[in-house]
């Protein structure tokens, strides 16, 4: 499956190997990514529905950089769930002009207004909500939409358009207001 | 012309002549005489001899006047000399002023010949394009002369030429991105379908939230088990926040 990345959550963690005697030890590092809200000047996961990506270094993808890594298409797992978190593995980044699968997008109410998570129709069935933070009026949410597929927030439905030109670019358009 | 300013003996014999009468004396039991002054005391501590130093410089003065200064070879030596540096001096400003007129000459020379090599050049072009011309000139004058077309409407023509290769180009270009863009269209138009009839199949079946999973497109057994959780999850949390709402009321 391949998935663009148009968007991260706020939380980041990685996870390098125990040798200290491992020359590779950081190239071979683990990153994950996850939803959070910020909590009195803190970023904090606060989470209501668990779940992460995980971006191998090996596969390319660069800890330094992650705006780098917006609009790039990655080789990905087919979702899954483990230790009861959604789990979503990122193993590759593929070349410039693959045309993706699905696209990993993550919702704030700043864009969407504030999502109504769990009631009926606030999402297309073809949709994967991969994790959830909420907390006081914030909320941020990581799915994996396909193109065209669409989500209900406060201000209307906003369906994630692909650019015609560079179909590994995609973005919310609010196609119907409340 | 060497002299020696060790001090001679008849030095020794020029000291004052109470000491003589004082050397005969018999020699006291303590070095301090009382019937001299403390400073009397401690000059004879520097100088025990007596020895008159004043008379012996200028003693030694006039013998280095009489034998030196009084002499011509001396006088003509130290003449000698003096000029001598002089004309060493002469020589050292001159050859200074020298080098430094040569490199202002080489400069002005580096100058001349840039501008003469940069003249030159500037020349060739001139008579290369006026040779340019009279060559046109005459081929123009020749086809004229022989009723054929003016040579000079050819670059013209050539720069027509190209000028529709460009458009040409253009035009295949633009083609090219309208298929594109066709294509694409078409595309959109497939999803746009099969969403609609997604969308219908949805809305015919008056299913739950678990019905919705059917119609997702991850395929396989595992996929459907995914988006089933998923959507437990979102009931699980939708139910959460409905409790806590209870709980507030």
């Amino acid at each position: 499956m391949l998935v663009a990345a148009t968007g991260f959550g706020r939380v980041w963690r990685n996870r390098f190997g125990k040798d200290p005697d491992d020359a590779r030890r950081f190239a071979r590092g683990v990153y994950y990514n996850t939803t959070g809200v910020i909590v009195r000047g803190n970023v904090r996961q606060r989470p209501q529905i668990c779940g992460y990506a995980r971006f191998d270094a090996v596969g390319g993808f660069n800890p330094n950089f992650p705006a780098r890594m917006i609009n790039r298409v990655f080789e990905c797992a087919e979702p899954s769930v483990w230790m009861g978190y959604n789990k979503l593995l990122f193993k590759r980044i593929v070349t410039i002009g693959e045309r993706p699968d699905c696209f990993l997008v993550v919702l704030r109410p700043e864009v969407t207004g504030t999502m109504a998570v769990g009631t009926a129709g606030w999402r297309s069935p073809d949709t994967w909500l991969l994790s959830f933070s909420e907390f006081a009026q914030q909320q941020e949410g990581m799915l994996l939409m396909q193109a065209y597929s669409w989500i209900r927030g406060q201000l209307g439905r906003f369906v994630l358009e692909p650019s015609e030109r560079q179909p590994w670019m995609a973005r919310l358009v609010l196609s119907s207001s409340e | 012309m060497g002299s020696t300013f060790g001090l001679p003996s008849a030095a020794q014999s020029q000291t004052r002549p109470s000491q003589s009468q004082r050397a005969a004396a018999p020699a006291p039991h303590s070095p301090y005489q009382h019937h001299e002054t403390w400073y009397e005391f401690v000059l004879r501590q520097f100088n025990p001899d007596d020895v008159d130093y004043g008379r012996w410089i200028e003693h030694e003065r006039r013998e280095f006047i009489e034998a030196r200064l009084k002499n011509p070879y001396f006088l003509y030596s130290l003449g000698t000399t003096v000029v001598l540096l002089l004309m060493a001096m002469v020589c050292a400003k001159l050859r200074i002023d020298h080098r430094r007129a040569m490199w202002i000459t080489a400069e002005m020379m580096a100058d001349i010949y840039n501008q003469d090599a940069y003249s030159r050049r500037i020349a060739h072009e001139a008579i290369d394009r006026y040779n340019a011309h009279i060559e046109r000139c005459n081929r123009a004058v020749e086809a004229a002369e022989h009723g054929e077309p003016v040579p000079g409407k050819g670059s013209e023509i050539e720069q027509l030429r190209g000028e529709l290769i460009c458009v040409t180009g253009e035009r295949d270009t633009a083609t090219k991105e309208r298929d594109l863009a066709r294509e694409e269209l078409r595309k959109k138009s497939e999803i746009l379908a099969e969403m609609s009839i997604r969308l219908e199949a949805l809305t015919n079946k008056s299913g739950t939230t678990g019905d919705a999973k059917r119609s997702s497109d991850l395929r396989g057994a595992d996929p459907k088990l995914v988006t089933h959780i998923n959507n437990l999850q979102e009931q699980l949390y939708a139910e959460r926040n409905n409790n806590r709402k209870l709980k507030g009321a």
